[in-house]
């Protein structure tokens, strides 16, 4: 464990340098961010303009929910999202091969090499407008609710780490699948929307998204104090069962791995 | 003939990664249902609110929306920009003797056809599985000029999007404003709400700029929201933007290709 925290303290640092390096593309990034976390704002804003609330919950809580959506995202992208865009492209060129050789555990590798300071941008603006809902609704929010608040969304990061490394992994085995991870951009954004929205669906439907819907929903509900204790089972049954699959996928998946005759 | 043939070479191409056109078509399927579905909540709780809105007319619009995103929303600006322009292969396509703009109008046409097939399914299961819900215009002038303006919206969405990607002639890294582009798109193309929805000053703003004639208009023309005259004077202003945007890509085109260096190759 200590190795691994001490090679993670080095690639902050190597990842660091790169934006350093290439201040320009760090920028251009930033705005890219900026713009994407812009969007979920001006989208939620512009679809509640005719509506005062939505399955019981009301137009600042939605806003609310995206505003914790963009503290995630913020988060995810920055740790995540481009290293699970790498994974199809080192599948398919066969540079797995490469990664499999190193002294060090696979996953860790995959998942943790990139970090994308570009996209922290959207943490400020996501707690900034998180307090300023919370003056509006004049909902006063104590020290205990905010560091629960913080641990579930951590919690909620594990679950959507286990459910884009699911998804990438196939790409390990279906190689031509490489677009998986631009979809799973747009499928984590139902996580912004009450989980009321999909109990519409069929049961199998909603089952299915049910730990997206987990996400974002249940870290807000701790500041609503709304959470129930069967929720809190929910969450952190789906996060430790997630890990556990994605962990063995994972491995199942890198028996069918045939490298590019590298 | 030549084009007939680069356009059946791509068709062959894309529907070779047909799982992957798939893949891609979930991108426009996702977010239009998830609208659908909150209007739908959204509807059932406060009905009042949403005017001449009613259920129908929010899910036929989302309906033909996952085709018009499949159809409309061209995707060549990244391949331009890292292939032709990053990695130098534009060079191939100058020693060819076609036309470049041609060469890529033929080679995203497959695309976008193979995308609609799917979402063409997804609007039959609604049809037959919802029936009456989705409803369309029936009357022949109202379809035909709606065709009209849906491949007008196309084209200016394909002068939008080569004209983007050729702008990385110029620059190092086009994604910034690539991104911004797309939300803009995706905000004021009407892919959240129907325009119609939006306070009358912000509409009448939106109304000038091209974004709503590529996938708004085509979108509520076949709905039958449109009148003839409302109909024509979409055409031409859909007109107008395509010969602004030609002109434009005549600018970058001529001026950009001095710039192109294409190394080593």
């Amino acid at each position: 464990m200590k190795a691994y925290l001490k090679i993670y303290k080095m690639l902050l640092k190597i990842n660091f340098s790169s934006l350093v390096m290439y201040r320009s593309n760090f920028i251009n990034s930033t705005l890219s961010s900026m713009a994407w976390a812009v969007f979920n704002f001006v989208g939620i804003i512009i679809l509640t303009s005719r509506v005062s609330t939505v399955f019981g919950w009301k137009r600042e809580e939605l806003i609310v929910l995206t505003a914790s959506f963009t503290i995630l995202t913020g988060i995810f992208h920055m740790l995540f999202s481009k290293n699970f865009e790498r994974i199809p492209k080192l599948a398919n060129s066969g540079d797995l091969d490469r990664i499999l050789l190193y002294p060090i555990d696979s996953q860790f590798s995959v998942s943790f090499w990139e970090i994308h300071y570009s996209h922290l941008i959207r943490i400020p603006v996501g707690i900034g407008i998180l307090f300023y809902l919370f003056g509006l609704l004049k909902i006063s929010i104590t020290w205990q609710q905010i560091i629960m608040f913080m641990f579930f969304l951590v919690v909620g990061l594990i679950i959507q780490y286990c459910i884009w490394f699911l998804a990438t992994t196939i790409t390990v085995r279906l190689t031509r699948l490489s677009n998986i991870p631009e979809v799973l951009y747009s499928v984590t954004g139902i996580a912004r929307y009450p989980r009321e929205l999909f109990r519409q669906l069929t049961d199998y439907v909603f089952i299915f998204l049910l730990p997206l819907t987990l996400i974002i929903v249940t870290p807000v509900k701790v500041l609503f104090n709304q959470l129930t204790l069967s929720e809190i089972f929910l969450f952190f049954g789906v996060a430790i069962s997630f890990l556990y699959i994605s962990r063995k996928f994972w491995k199942y998946s890198l028996r069918y791995y045939t490298s590019a005759s590298s | 003939m030549k084009y007939v043939k680069i356009f059946l070479l791509h068709f062959q191409e894309a529907t070779d990664e047909r799982s992957r056109m798939f893949v891609w078509f979930l991108i426009s399927l996702i977010n239009p249902l998830v609208y659908l579905l909150f209007w739908r909540g959204a509807h059932t709780s406060l009905p009042e609110t949403t005017n001449q809105w009613q259920l129908s007319g929010f899910a036929s619009y989302y309906v033909l929306l996952i085709l018009a995103g499949s159809f409309l929303r061209v995707h060549i600006e990244e391949y331009i920009a890292y292939y032709d322009i990053e990695l130098g292969y534009l060079a191939n396509s100058l020693l060819k003797p076609v036309s470049y703009f041609w060469y890529q109008f033929f080679h995203e046409l497959p695309y976008r056809l193979l995308e609609t097939s799917f979402g063409i399914l997804v609007f039959l299961l609604f049809v037959i599985n919802l029936p009456g819900l989705i409803q369309l215009t029936g009357k022949l002038e109202y379809i035909l000029l709606s065709i009209f303006i849906l491949f007008a919206g196309y084209f200016l969405s394909y002068l939008l999007k080569i004209s983007l990607g050729l702008s990385a002639l110029f620059t190092t890294d086009f994604r910034g404003l690539s991104e911004l582009l797309e939300v803009t798109l995706l905000l004021f193309g009407g892919f959240v709400l129907p325009l119609d929805l939006f306070p009358d000053t912000l509409k009448q703003f939106l109304f000038v700029l091209p974004f709503p004639y590529m996938f708004y208009f085509p979108v509520v023309a076949f709905l039958g929201r449109l009148t003839i005259e409302e109909l024509l004077k979409t055409i031409v202003i859909q007109l107008t933007w395509i010969v602004g945007f030609m002109i434009l890509y005549r600018i970058i085109w001529n001026k950009g290709i001095r710039l192109f260096t294409g190394v080593g190759r």
